[in-house]
């Protein structure tokens, strides 16, 4: 058996190539303007790590918000129920799945079945997202990871008070003006992010068992991450590559569905 | 203006009103522990004098609100109520007091929060917004709510149906209260709490008057708070000797000569709820910008002015129905072009609060009227009522300015709002 | 049927057109009603056509000088075609003062466009017997004012005779309904919803004729009944609900088995009782109205073991009432009533265990491709 999921996200696209005694191999590329390309791309490549090639995959199944623009898979799913199946693959005992990408962000809630039971996604605008951070950072005239390091240097966060990331961009601006330390700034982005992830994890009732876990891009910032665990008196897990879970459970669910035929 | 400029001092009036403020809480705190009185929480322009008349310690969660803005301590409380599912683009008054309201009851050290109520009242006369945060108060404190349904005052309508209207749901709220309390309703008492209610109004709008004295001896923003004791405290007799010393105070001010700063250029209105967490960079700027705020129909809210002792009940319903937020949009207008000409103001901010329908939605027209009716200028600046998440501190700087240079220039703009 | 379908949604886009078309052909007058609840018969007993104004969703321009953005879709919307010049042809506009926005906002429409006829009505927020007298002289306040309009007096009789026309109406339409509950797959929700919006256009003699053939047409037709899931949408209070989400909820396999839209249930649940005084009849049908996030129901406030929401209890009864799965929230933006209810609707929901998901909807909303995935894990969720 050999089964594949592929995840065309805003601006990273991902595949597993998953065999028997769950084998897998990923891989990873920017998204692009061509999603057709990329997606066969970053099968490809996943397929030739695992040691096989495109034709040998049995069925494919495309999540991610370019998922209709993937002929080649057998069935498309939303990243939500992909996302939400991949975590409770690696993680059983896990009930809430926080993800961060580069657009959206979501926050899953999941039973002891590993089922959907309740799920938000942000929605208007980019704040609360890892494109906010970007912004913020190239307003900064630093990396996404010095942001993340600044913060951690910062004696006094501010209030970033708006919550628009263009707006957010002219307060940056005005901030330095009036000579407020980059670390005080970084922080108070931080804690922006995370106060609105942090909304949309209440939107859904969080529960209070069970483990928490973070994929996307953004849980591998790890001032995000502590400080959303802070922010909710909760641990959180961040898997060894938190990018391809969604990706992974597409792979699962591609398993299943052969299965059954 | 003479030759000569004496600076005020701050006005001992405002050490008065700070005092009655503390009292004002501290007293309900002490009512809350000793359980002496029922405590409502009401509307600004609600029957209130009946609450009074029954004796209720009566507070006011829109007042609440100021002062949280002002003391910087709103915006958390919002935060907490965005939490909770409820739109940031809500009334900012609402959120902040779900917001004070759930921190208490969770525990979670809400600013200076309000003793809890045994009782909820609400009129829609002010926006029907406000009927739904009540609502929620009253799921949250598990209370009773009693709804006063205010009709608008349309054009063509007849007023005496609204009076009528509201008169008779004062009655069921007598007899509502009075099982309530256990307490017969006393109208030898309402009528002394109306009568009281009377010289505090009177007091509170001869005080804002005394603007219209070229120079002003105070800003608009000096003025404002007092409010409160009009329309939290206007059932003690004490309230009019408030108003009665700060009229004298002002008076002095006048006869010698002083002013609220240096270099007032402009007599200018101000239109809308003051954005209360900014009140302090508002004042430097416009000092700075030799802008004088002279006065606003902002006041006309606290106004109260029907209350009268020989007609307690049929005035009470009055001054509910005819509360400043509940008349038409033609009305308004025009009214505020009087005061222009009352006060003989030169041009106009005005203050768009995004998230306050009422007093908002119609500002466009408003300033779009004045202008074209006396040739000033208006501008338009947009923040909120206590969220600062909607101020742009740098945007509204630049626009006052820009203002300021075309009030300078004096030419007033014809046609369209300039800004 | 499709023909008859067809021919009502062409009414429906071109519906202002279709009033100077009926002016030309007819010579009467036309007053536009914003929604929602404006009472049209009291406008058809005095030999007027009253018409829905639903705004358009083309970028909005004009209303920007007058309105900042945070009004809502419906509001800003209307006020534009009315400053574009689309709403010239009528002869008069008529709101019930419904929001806080239509309240404070509707004059102004009066105060720079002259209109023969303008009429604000109160409908009191607060739904209980105490309101009635107030009601019944808005009532009649309006319909004096019509009356001197029209130049002719609005007799009990012909007033009863248009809400038994105006309730016909309500009752194909109920019809229609059940057609999409019934027999899911043979009417598309967001055709449904634009016929229902056709009638609120047209004049109802007319709409009512297309409305039985159509239904007798449909009688024939077969759907394969499915296991598919049966969603409940409500929200949305106002304007046109937006096709393409309703489409995509469709298309991903659900079936809509009910709605609250304005343009739906909300319209044409509750009919005019048709015995005694017209007028007061109007009135019991005002306080008997489908239960509404704009209104204030006192009972609930009072008594102990109180409701956590009117509107809450509506939905979930209907929900577990017709065996639907799961509820879609359509929230339009900066709709005041609705997010405020929005909050104990969903503790509501939550307590009864009835599955459910927002979306942000109305002019300017996030992109469909959000709203696709959005409905597809929610749809998965309840499937799988």
């Amino acid at each position: 058996m050999i089964v594949a999921g592929v995840d065309i996200g805003s601006q990273t696209s991902k595949a597993v190539v998953l065999k028997e005694d769950h084998v897998f191999r990923s891989a990873l590329f920017p998204t692009g303007t061509d999603l057709y390309a990329v997606a066969r791309k970053v099968v490809e490549n996943a397929a030739q790590e695992l040691g096989h090639t495109f034709d040998d995959i049995q069925r494919i199944v495309a999540t991610g918000y370019g998922r209709v623009s993937v002929p080649f898979a057998a069935d498309t799913m939303s990243e939500i129920t992909c996302n939400a199946v991949g975590a409770y693959h690696f993680y059983p005992d896990a009930r809430l799945v926080v993800d961060i990408g580069g657009q959206d962000s979501k926050a899953i809630k999941i039973n002891d079945e590993g089922k959907v039971v309740n799920f938000a996604m942000n929605d208007k605008c980019a704040a609360g997202t890892g494109r906010f951070l970007e912004v913020a950072a190239e307003t900064l005239g630093v990396s996404v990871a010095e942001l993340a390091a600044l913060s951690r240097r910062s004696g006094n966060r501010i209030r970033i008070s708006s919550t628009c990331t263009v707006f957010a961009q002219t307060e940056i601006v005005s901030l330095i003006a009036r000579r407020t330390p980059q670390e005080d700034i970084a922080a108070g982005l931080h804690e922006s992010i995370v106060s609105r992830v942090y909304g949309l994890i209440n939107s859904i009732g969080p529960g209070d068992t069970g483990r928490v876990v973070m994929t996307g891009g953004v849980a591998r910032n790890d001032a995000i991450v502590s400080l959303l665990a802070s922010t909710m008196k909760r641990e959180i897990t961040v898997p060894e590559d938190p990018q391809i879970v969604t990706a992974f459970g597409a792979a699962l669910v591609a398993k299943s569905r052969l299965g059954s035929e | 203006m003479g030759t000569e400029v004496k600076i005020g001092n701050r006005l001992e009036s405002q050490n008065r009103l700070g005092k009655l403020i503390v009292d004002h809480y501290r007293e309900a705190r002490e009512i809350k522990e000793s359980k002496r009185k029922p405590i409502v929480w009401t509307t600004t322009a609600a029957p209130n004098e009946i609450l009074w008349a029954m004796d209720f310690c009566v507070l006011f969660p829109e007042a609440y609100a100021a002062t949280c803005g002002a003391r910087h301590a709103a915006y958390r409380h919002c935060k907490i109520t965005e939490d909770k599912g409820y739109e940031h683009h809500l009334c900012t008054y609402c959120r902040n007091g779900l917001g004070s309201t759930l921190a208490d009851i969770e525990g979670l050290d809400p600013f200076d929060p309000l003793p809890a109520p045994d009782l909820l009242l609400v009129a829609n006369n002010s926006c029907s917004l406000i009927t739904k945060w009540w609502e929620h108060l009253s799921h949250y404190w598990d209370v009773p709510m009693i709804h006063i349904d205010t009709p608008y005052i349309i054009p063509g309508i007849q007023e005496k149906d609204v009076i009528g209207h509201i008169k008779g749901q004062i009655g069921d709220l007598i007899r509502f209260l009075e099982e309530f309390t256990g307490k017969k309703f006393d109208l030898d008492r309402l009528r002394e709490v109306v009568r009281n209610g009377s010289e505090s109004a009177k007091g509170y709008t001869d005080m804002i008057k005394i603007n219209k004295h070229k120079p002003s001896p105070s800003t608009y923003f000096d003025l404002m708070p007092h409010n409160f004791p009009n329309l939290v405290l206007r059932y003690k007799p004490e309230v009019a000797d408030h108003y009665r010393l700060m009229k004298q105070e002002m008076n002095e001010r006048i006869r010698e000569g002083i002013v609220p700063f240096e270099n007032m250029k402009h007599r200018v209105y101000w239109d809308g709820i003051p954005y209360w967490f900014a009140m302090r960079f508002l004042s430097k700027k416009l000092q700075s910008l030799g802008i004088c705020l002279v006065t606003s129909a902002y006041s006309q809210l606290f106004a109260f002015d029907r209350s009268d002792p020989e007609r307690p009940l049929d005035s009470v319903a009055e001054n509910t129905a005819y509360f400043y937020l509940n008349r038409d949009v033609r009305y308004k207008a025009e009214y505020t072009e009087q005061l222009y000409r009352d006060y003989d103001m030169e041009a106009g901010i005005f203050a768009y609060a995004m998230t306050c329908k009422p007093f908002s939605i119609t500002m466009h027209y408003i300033a779009d009227y004045v202008q074209k009716k006396l040739g000033v200028l208006s501008t338009i600046i947009e923040g909120d009522l206590v969220d600062d998440t909607f101020f742009d501190e740098e945007k509204t700087g630049i626009r006052l300015e820009t203002f300021a240079e075309a009030l300078e220039s004096n030419k007033p703009s014809v046609g369209k709002v300039v800004f | 049927m499709q023909s008859i379908l067809d021919n009502l949604k062409l009414r429906y886009s071109r519906r202002n057109s279709e009033i100077v078309k009926w002016k030309d052909d007819t010579g009467g007058k036309v007053i536009g009603c914003l929604p929602m609840y404006f009472p049209e018969e009291f406008v058809h007993a005095a030999g007027l056509l009253p018409v829905t104004l639903f705004g358009g969703n083309g970028p909005i321009t004009h209303a920007n000088r007058h309105l900042m953005t945070n009004a809502c879709g419906a509001v800003r919307s209307t006020f534009e075609d009315l400053l574009s010049g689309k709403y010239d042809a009528l002869d008069g506009v008529a709101a019930v003062l419904i929001c806080d926005q239509v309240r404070f906002f509707f004059q102004v429409w009066s105060l720079d466009h002259e209109f023969a006829f303008f009429h604000q009505m109160w409908r009191p927020f607060n739904m209980s017997e105490a309101s009635r007298p107030f009601l019944l002289n808005e009532l009649k306040r309006l319909k004096s004012g019509l009356e001197e309009f029209a130049g002719k007096a609005i007799t009990p009789d012909k007033l009863r005779e248009s809400i038994r026309l105006f309730n016909e109406t309500r009752s194909l339409m109920r019809a229609l309904n059940d057609i999409r509950k019934t027999r899911p797959g043979l009417l598309k929700s967001s055709d449904l919803a634009k016929a229902i919006a056709a009638g609120m256009i047209m004049p109802k003699e007319e709409y009512n004729s297309l409305l039985k053939k159509l239904l007798v047409q449909a009688q024939d037709l077969e759907c394969e009944p499915g296991e598919k899931p049966k969603i409940m949408v409500c929200g949305h209070p106002c304007g046109m609900p937006e096709e393409e989400i309703l489409d995509l909820i469709e298309e991903m396999g659900a079936v809509i088995v009910g709605d609250d839209f304005f343009t739906g249930s909300r319209y044409f649940s509750v009919d005019v009782p048709c015995s005694g005084d017209p007028v007061e009849a109007y009135a019991d049908f005002y306080l008997g109205l489908t239960p509404c996030t704009t209104y204030h129901y006192p009972q609930n406030w009072i008594e102990q073991d109180r409701s956590l929401s009117t509107y809450g209890d509506y939905v979930a009864d209907y929900v577990l009432e017709n065996g639907i799965q799961g509820v879609i929230l359509l929230r339009e933006m900066y709709c005041d009533p609705f997010d405020l209810e929005f909050v104990m609707l969903k503790k509501r929901l939550e307590e009864q265990n009835i599955a459910h998901i927002t979306l942000n909807t109305g002019h300017e909303a996030g992109s469909l491709e959000t709203q696709r995935t959005r409905i597809q894990g929610y749809l998965e969720m309840l499937s799988l």
